[in-house]
């Protein structure tokens, strides 16, 4: 008798105990449930303790910095480290040395913004130079991950999203994919919208000798291939529009020192001055 | 004996579901932005993988100092970096030397990755996606 009462209190705990779970496994599993797919806002600049990598239980980790102080005083941005590196670095908010036993090597700026033209209404990419070059090498990126020559990569955005050319290090250590208008900053002209959209009727006009177009994200491939042969002639206006013409939109001024390890560099930016004039 | 058995086998079922809740990750990315982990060896060896701080550094070097002057390649765990290479001057140990920075024997200030952490750059654009690469829906 008192065995069937335990085992029964026992059973209903039990029942009710799982009972609970389904219920909140239930919540989970809500097909409807607010949101799906989205895991909630990012948490950023927590304390290392606190980052989901690092060991609270090892003693070097109490011992680092956390990111907020470092941050306190450097202007801020929306992504990635909620740090805007490029004012820091013009503002003096941070001198980070040009080797690692001083500070008296000059990095070689380039004063060269390269403009890409985008399919599609996205505002045209604007590539600084210069904003690299106080950070980067130029053989940090020619040739390895850009030919030095305009319109030579075939960049799109799906193999930036990838972590292909700008995104090597856009997304991982420099500003993230998120902040679109760094990078694309050039709104497109008046003309150009309505060149879209005589683009757009032509193709219409023209839909059964032209291959389908899709939208471009997801299509790694250039879509000027597309364009096939002796078609040039009767379709002037869409060649312009597919033709990724880059623009130089400034001069280039050396301001490193042109020997020992800069050489390299400096020869490539000479090249660069006779190719422009 | 059948009630028994199944409240016994629900007893089973529970237990699995409640470390199956306990131990659902967090998937939830919180890591600083470019933090990096280095696990090629680590885990291997015992120690705790080892944790590249980029904003840490980048305060202090611009970035052509390590990926141009010393060679660091632009892949996580793309160097084969040992402690070796690190005593002989290399990779880390161009600078924490005792003459640029704190040395070598300070194991606990690189060695403090959760074990198990993967190599990787963590909390980067592509681990953000709602689908990462090579993962489809349903
Ligand atoms: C170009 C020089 C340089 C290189 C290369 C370098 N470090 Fe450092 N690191 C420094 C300096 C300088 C400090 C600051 C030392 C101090 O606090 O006095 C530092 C500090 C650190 C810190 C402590 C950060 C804190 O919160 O105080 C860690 C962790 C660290 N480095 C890990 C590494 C690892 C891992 C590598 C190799 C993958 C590495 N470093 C390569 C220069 C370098
Ligand atoms: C962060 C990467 C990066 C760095 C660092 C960099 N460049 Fe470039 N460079 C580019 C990109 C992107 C292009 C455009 C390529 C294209 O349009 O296909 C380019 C184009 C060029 C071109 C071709 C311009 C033209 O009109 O054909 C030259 C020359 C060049 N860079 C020289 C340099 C020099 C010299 C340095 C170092 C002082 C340097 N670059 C540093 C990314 C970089
Ligand atoms: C080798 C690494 C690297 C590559 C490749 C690279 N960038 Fe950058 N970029 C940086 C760094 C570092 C900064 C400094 C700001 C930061 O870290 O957030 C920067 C800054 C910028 C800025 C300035 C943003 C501002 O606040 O004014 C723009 C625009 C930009 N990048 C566009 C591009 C484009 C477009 C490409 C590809 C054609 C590209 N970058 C490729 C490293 C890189
Ligand atoms: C690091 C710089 C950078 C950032 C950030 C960036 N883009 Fe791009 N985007 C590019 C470059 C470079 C191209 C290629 C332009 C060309 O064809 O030469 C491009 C192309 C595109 C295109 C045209 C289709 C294609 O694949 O060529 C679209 C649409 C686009 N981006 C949308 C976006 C959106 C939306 C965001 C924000 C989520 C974004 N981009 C963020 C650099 C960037
Ligand atoms: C400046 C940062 C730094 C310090 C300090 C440091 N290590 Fe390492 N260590 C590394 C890096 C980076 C690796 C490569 C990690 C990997 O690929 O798993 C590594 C790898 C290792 C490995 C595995 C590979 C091998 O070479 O056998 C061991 C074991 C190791 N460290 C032990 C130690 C010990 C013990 C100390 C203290 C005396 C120490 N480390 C201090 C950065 C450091
Ligand atoms: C103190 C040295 C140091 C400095 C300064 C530094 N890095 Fe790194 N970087 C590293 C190390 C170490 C790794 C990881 C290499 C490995 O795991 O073998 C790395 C990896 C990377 C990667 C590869 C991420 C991936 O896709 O796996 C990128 C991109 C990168 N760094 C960009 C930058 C940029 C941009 C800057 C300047 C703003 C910079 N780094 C400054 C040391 C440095």
């Amino acid at each position: 008798m008192n065995r069937r009462i335990i085992l029964t209190i026992c059973l209903s705990a039990l029942l009710f105990g799982s009972g609970m779970l389904q219920l909140s496994f239930a919540a989970e599993d809500d097909a409807n449930k607010f949101n799906r797919l989205f895991k909630g806002a990012n948490k950023f600049n927590l304390p290392p303790w606190e980052d989901g990598i690092h060991d609270p239980d090892d003693i070097g980790t109490l011992s680092l910095q956390t990111p907020k102080k470092a941050f306190e005083s450097l202007p801020k941005s929306r992504g990635g480290n909620r740090v805007d590196w490029v004012k820091a670095l013009n503002n003096g908010d941070i001198n980070p040395r040009t080797s690692s036993y001083d500070n008296t090597k000059k990095m070689t700026v380039l004063d060269l913004n390269i403009i890409r033209q985008v399919k599609g209404t996205m505002p045209d990419v604007v590539y600084p130079h210069d904003i690299h070059t106080q950070w980067l090498d130029c053989k940090n990126c020619h040739p390895k991950l850009f030919t030095p020559k305009k319109g030579s990569n075939n960049i799109s955005m799906a193999s930036i999203l990838m972590g292909q050319y700008c995104g090597v290090c856009h997304g991982k250590v420099a500003f993230p994919l998120s902040e679109c208008r760094l990078c694309h900053s050039k709104k497109k002209t008046k003309a150009e919208l309505e060149q879209l959209k005589l683009k757009r009727s032509e193709r219409k006009k023209s839909s059964k000798t032209l291959p389908d177009k899709q939208s471009s994200i997801g299509m790694v491939e250039d879509h000027r291939k597309v364009v096939p042969d002796g078609y040039a002639e009767t379709a002037m206006p869409l060649l312009q529009v597919y033709s990724n013409d880059v623009n130089i939109a400034a001069v280039i001024t050396n301001e490193g020192n042109t020997s020992g390890d800069n050489a390299e560099d400096a020869i490539l930016v000479d090249d660069m001055v006779t190719a422009k004039q | 004996m059948l009630i028994f058995w199944e409240s016994r086998l629900r007893r089973i079922a529970m237990f699995i579901a409640v470390i199956g809740f306990l131990i659902v990750p967090n998937s939830q990315a919180r890591s600083e932005y470019g933090d990096v982990v280095i696990n090629n060896y680590s885990d291997d060896a015992g120690m705790r993988p080892v944790v590249f701080p980029h904003w840490f550094h980048r305060i202090r070097f611009r970035c052509k100092v390590c990926h141009s002057d010393l060679g660091f390649e632009f892949k996580a765990g793309g160097n084969d970096i040992t402690m070796l290479k690190i005593f002989d001057g290399e990779y880390c140990g161009a600078c924490h030397n005792d003459e640029i920075a704190w040395s070598v024997e300070n194991c606990s200030l690189c060695h403090s990755g959760k074990p198990g952490t993967p190599t990787q750059i963590h909390n980067s654009t592509i681990d953000r996606l709602v689908i990462p690469p090579g993962v489809t829906g349903q």
